[in-house]
């Protein structure tokens, strides 16, 4: 009796187990598009929809369905494209963007746009999604780094404006410093400046001094130039006026700007959000970065791209051209969220929102955030070096040099981008 | 039940053998030795999980490995990790058994209350010792009893592997010491008894009679205890939050292997770490195997 139930109770447990294998049902005629996201603040999940809604409109006959990933954006794309199940059209970085070309993950779009087409976008936002002469993904939008600065508290130092060289940055940290000593900053002030301790966060000082991290498909980090900015930075946190936000109270950088523990954050345009909702009287200004030998900021983007195991290129191709076309990127200029990518209209986000038009005046002179193929590899290398120069500068002796340290990690990265 | 005959009734019970490991067979040749000679193979490869057509680089991988200096503190903290673990490990494991094979009172809560910590989970683990650690925890608020500034644990590059390490001795001693007490059970009471007469104090006894008759448990805890440790990865994990940090100094080989697989796209690269540490866990546990032949030889 026991034997019998046993036979069947396997049976039944079988037959179950393969009912996960069943295949998707396709109705006739009925294409569905799945389009792989990252989840984001409310507003741009929102913006996001719109968006998809103009493309629907135009075209009923193709469904959209939003992925959203759950946590870490990389690994989940990773595994969904190695599962056979990854989206159509995914959202890309720009930092990851060279890595995943290299695995053809992606399809070329010079069949999708023409020339001329591809001369509406900025070029310096298209560098990170070129490979091998072709184009593998289109940036929807981006942000700058930029200076956000308290105006009331400029004011009590009496700064009158923001600083517009290194030198200027040096003297207006100096009298933030003292100010705040006087008590003239109110009782939260900590520290002039905030920043996080990330390479991509200081390289804006290494190309403000003539050097670059990585260019002509190189890394190039280990010049004079570079370890002469990373010094002048160190510096600045040596004398009191930098210190990360962690220190202060609080890993979010908006939030130590909108406490008033600081009165300067280097940041880009995601802060906006946060600061309208949660100080809402906060009387601050943006401002492009001060400049040294050239200007420079760091670019921050996110591109669509057509997965190359697509089943329906020609749909993908819609969908894509429509979410950064100049009616879905108008509504991204619309909603201040970040600069669109197209020329012309953010020039229209710049008329439209003054104040913040310093995420998109920099965009000419800014650099990509992407460090070629191996990027894991080589932000960790770069971010460690940072680290370990924070904690000397701020625990430690205060009087470790870049350059031995830049030199140490290019050797060691030598075989690491590939 | 049918009568059957004497080769007829071998061969039936020999079908019946392979049929009974089968499953464990298949499982152990789909699950452990196909991925392994896979990913040997994989390692001379440009490969990852999302590659369509994997490029031959032949030994590239394993020199980019020389030159990765993050692989080189990975195993210097994966060693060192080792072997602080493995020899606190095992001499209070030792002492633990030792005490609890006395006739003391309550010898059974005693090896209980010890063998607990080994069925903790690692998160769990993990969870408590940053709580008690951290700059305003209990560890601190009792040292500062006796005016000694704050020490950060988990956040210091230096402190942090010392941390994992506790962690680690205090989640897997109970198990060694219940091995160790199987052993010391099987040491016949003559021995000590023999020594006894010969006029051998306690601590001779240990050194003559108990310490000779473990070797073969000394040298399988030692064994099993040193491959463990040289696959740390959950505890480095949860403690760095992924990341090895701060300042690579959680970083263990296994989470390195983890990280460049899974998120840097070099699945190549990290089957070829993987074999690296396999083929230095190997060596290991031959040259224990020989010094222990040899002083037993």
């Amino acid at each position: 009796m026991v034997k019998q139930i046993s036979k069947y109770l396997f049976c039944v447990m079988i037959i179950v187990s393969l009912a996960g294998c069943s295949k998707k049902n396709v109705k006739d005629g009925e294409v569905t598009l799945r389009i792989g996201v990252w989840a984001g603040a409310p507003a741009s999940m929102k913006l996001l929809d719109n968006q998809i809604a103009i493309f629907t409109k135009k075209y009923p006959k193709i469904k959209v369905s939003k992925l959203v990933a759950v946590g870490n954006f990389n690994e989940w794309l990773q595994l969904n494209m190695a599962s056979g199940t990854a989206p159509d059209i995914s959202f890309i970085g720009s930092t990851l963007a060279k890595d995943f070309i290299s695995y053809d993950a992606f399809m070329p779009l010079n069949d999708i746009f023409t020339q001329e087409e591809f001369k509406e976008f900025y070029s310096t936002l298209l560098d990170g999604f070129t490979a091998k002469g072709k184009v593998y993904g289109i940036p929807k939008d981006f942000n700058t780094l930029v200076m956000y600065y308290n105006k009331d508290m400029f004011k009590a130092a009496g700064i009158d404006h923001p600083p517009r060289t290194w030198k200027e940055l040096e003297s207006t940290l100096e009298k933030l410093k003292k100010a705040g000593k006087e008590g003239k900053l109110g009782k939260n002030f900590m520290y002039p400046m905030s920043t996080l301790m990330q390479w991509n966060r200081i390289n804006p000082f290494i190309i403000q001094n003539g050097g670059t991290t990585y260019a002509n498909n190189k890394l190039q980090f280990d010049t004079d130039a570079a370890a002469e900015a990373i010094d002048f930075f160190f510096s600045l946190v040596k004398k009191g006026y930098i210190m990360g936000p962690k220190k202060m109270g609080n890993p979010s950088l908006g939030t130590v700007l909108g406490y008033k523990n600081t009165a300067i954050i280097y940041s880009g345009g995601w802060q906006i959000p946060y600061l309208t909702e949660a100080v809402p009287n906060f009387n601050y200004g943006i401002a492009v970065l001060p400049k040294h030998k050239k200007r420079g900021s760091m670019l921050y983007t996110v591109a669509y791209a057509m997965l190359s195991k697509t089943k329906h290129p020609k749909e993908a191709a819609l969908l894509l051209k429509s979410m950064v076309g100049t009616e879905s990127e108008k509504l991204t200029a619309k909603s201040g969220l970040a600069v669109p990518s197209r020329i012309k209209v953010a020039e229209y986000f710049s008329k439209n929102y003054f104040p913040r038009k310093a995420l998109a005046t920099q965009a000419p002179y800014s650099v990509v955030f992407s460090w070629g193929l191996g990027f894991q590899r080589i932000e960790t290398e770069l971010d460690n070096l940072i680290e370990r120069m924070y904690i000397n500068y701020t625990l430690g002796d205060k009087s470790m040099k870049a350059k031995p340290l830049l030199d140490r990690a290019m050797n060691s990265l030598k075989y690491a981008a590939y | 039940m049918k009568l059957l005959s004497k080769s007829r009734k071998k061969r039936k019970e020999s079908i019946d053998g392979w049929l009974f490991m089968l499953p464990v067979v298949i499982l152990t040749l789909v699950f452990f030795i196909y991925p392994a000679i896979r990913a040997f193979y994989l390692s001379f490869f440009r490969y990852s999980i999302i590659s369509t057509n994997p490029k031959f680089i032949g030994l590239y991988n394993y020199i980019a490995l020389f030159y990765d200096n993050v692989f080189w503190r990975a195993l210097l903290n994966t060693f060192l990790y080792a072997v602080v673990v493995v020899a606190v490990q095992l001499v209070i494991a030792l002492m633990l058994a030792l005490i609890a094979n006395t006739k003391i009172r309550g010898k059974e809560f005693y090896r209980t209350a010890y063998y607990i910590p080994t069925l903790t989970s690692s998160v769990a683990l993990v969870i408590i010792f940053i709580f008690l650690f951290k700059q305003n925890g209990v560890f601190n608020a009792l040292i500062g009893l006796f005016g000694i500034q704050p020490i950060t644990f988990f956040g210091n590059p230096l402190l942090a592997l010392p941390g994992v390490m506790m962690m680690a001795i205090w989640a897997s001693t109970g198990l060694y010491m219940i091995i160790f007490l199987g052993g010391l059970q099987g040491i016949p009471r003559s021995l000590y008894e023999a020594a006894e007469i010969d006029g051998a104090s306690k601590w001779q006894q240990l050194l003559n009679v108990t310490i000779p008759q473990l070797k073969p448990t000394i040298f399988f805890n030692l064994v099993v205890s040193i491959i463990g440790c040289l696959q740390i990865f959950d505890l480095a994990f949860i403690v760095s939050g992924g990341n090895g940090g701060p300042l690579n100094s959680t970083m263990t080989v296994v989470l390195y292997i983890y990280n460049t697989g899974f998120k840097s796209f070099h699945m190549g690269y990290a089957s070829a770490m993987a074999f690296v540490l396999f083929m230095i866990i190997l060596i290991l546990t031959l040259i224990s195997k020989r010094l222990f032949k040899e002083e037993t030889g």
